[in-house]
């Protein structure tokens, strides 16, 4: 038996608990006679209220390593900060001449992506759901929207009291969570602090988040919470800890926004040498190149070495920067006690 | 200019490119690199996707920026040569 949730805009069925997303309301959505249950398969019958197609996740049966033996073959491999591989993708054929993947968390979870967009999770022995869980919603499922044409940047992103909306790009490191976490803090919505998924409409772009919540490193959980209250640690090999918004979360279905600007944050590592480091909040506009690339280093991709993929987050990117949209860069003081002045400007 | 007056340039089938507020960014599939035009380095790719000759390229900027015949020829040139180096166009000789 599966439930159906929402990420993004898209609706996903799956038979084991997901809490960190909002259940569908069926009804809202669905064309479905009540009591109607998994599997569902891409293509089912939708509401008007529902556009994007459904993807179906369930928990594979047998041993991560049983694909071992077939023929994939691995295109990409991701490195921690000391170089060593926390991730790989493996592709092949399928018998239909359909791309399916692998992607294998050596320490953690297996999941089998298949063409139809099935994707099946393996849990390895010292793991947890709950990272399982976390891989799925942070990465997978990302990644695989990104495959079927989906713009999804790593960025995060609110809608301001004034009813703006606004994204912030950069790395990991750069104070994407804290910024936004800071803005939320002082009567902001959050979209998302990590991972956005924006379209074209007729009123330009828009975005939408994934799972609402927060991680933090610890100090920052401090710094802008006050208190840890509600937080947790979700994996082992980070100190960073989440807060699920579950007032958000479970409100009626996120809708997308219209991003009114995008700003790029600068490296906090990276000061000029024999300068001073950025002591003030600046705010420049940026041009449409500069824009252009950093939205390409974030976009979300299954297989990075895909020419497709690749054209495919080209495309969808100067698309999204032909419409009306504020670029920015923005540079601040990494000082939480600064945090108001960034929100100010 | 180490091109001909009629000389034209056809772009690869790996090259896509993308107009964004006056600047062009491009992308060579084949080898996954990333390029960017400015402002007049968009107006030549447009000309040149447009199958204009070198002298085509040359009237129409003359016409357009306030710039000697002699600098435009040294422009032109060193661009359509670092687009035909990075592989990115080809030069179809004139007839």
């Amino acid at each position: 038996m599966a439930d159906f949730y929402r990420i993004f805009d898209t609706t996903l069925s799956c038979d084991f608990l997901l809490p960190e997303l909002p259940l569908v309301n069926i009804e809202d959505g669905f064309r479905v006679k009540p009591g109607m249950t998994s599997p569902v398969a891409p293509g089912l019958t939708r509401g008007p209220g529902l556009e994007a197609q459904t993807l179906s996740v369930k928990l594979g049966e047998g041993d991560p390593d049983q694909f071992d033996s077939l023929g994939f073959k691995k295109v990409f491999e991701w490195c921690d900060y000391d170089g060593r591989v926390v991730c790989w993708c493996e592709r092949q054929k399928d018998e239909n001449g359909g791309d399916e993947y692998l992607y294998i968390f050596a320490r953690s979870a297996t999941f089998h992506i298949s063409s139809e967009g099935l994707i099946s999770c393996f849990l390895r022995e010292g793991s947890t759901m709950q990272m399982l869980r976390h891989l799925l919603l942070n990465q997978i499922i990302p990644r695989y929207l990104a495959t079927i044409g989906r713009l999804i940047l790593h960025a995060s992103a609110v809608t301001l009291e004034s009813g703006k909306s606004v994204a912030f790009l950069g790395n990991s490191g750069f104070g994407k969570s804290t910024l936004v976490s800071s803005f939320h803090r002082h009567g902001a919505q959050l979209i998302n602090d990590d991972c956005i998924l924006l379209s074209c409409s007729e009123e330009g772009v828009t975005v939408i988040g994934g799972l609402v919540g927060i991680r933090l490193f610890p100090d920052s959980v401090n710094a802008v919470f006050n208190e840890a209250a509600g937080f947790t640690n979700y994996t082992p090999y980070t100190d960073k800890q989440q807060l699920f918004l579950k007032e958000e979360a479970g409100s009626a279905q996120p809708e997308p926004c219209v991003l009114d600007a995008l700003f790029l944050l600068n490296d906090p590592k990276a000061e000029p040498e024999g300068k001073e480091a950025v002591d003030e909040v600046c705010i420049e506009p940026v041009s449409g190149s500069e824009a252009m690339m950093a939205m390409i280093y974030s976009a979300f991709s299954l297989d990075p070495s895909d020419k497709k993929m690749i054209a495919g987050n080209f495309r969808n990117v100067g698309q999204a920067l032909g419409e009306q949209l504020g670029l920015y860069s923005l540079k601040y003081p990494r000082v939480h006690e600064r945090l108001p002045e960034v929100r100010a400007g | 200019m180490k091109f001909q007056p009629t000389d034209r340039f056809s772009i690869s089938d790996e090259v896509l490119s993308q107009e964004v507020n006056g600047e062009t960014v491009l992308l060579d599939l084949d080898g996954e690199s990333y390029f960017g035009l400015n402002e007049v380095g968009t107006r030549i790719w447009q000309l040149i996707s447009a199958e204009s000759t070198v002298t085509e390229v040359l009237n129409t900027l003359s016409d357009e920026y306030d710039a000697s015949r002699e600098q435009l020829e040294n422009d032109v040139g060193e661009l359509l040569a670092m687009l035909a180096d990075a592989g990115l166009v080809k030069r179809v000789a004139g007839g």
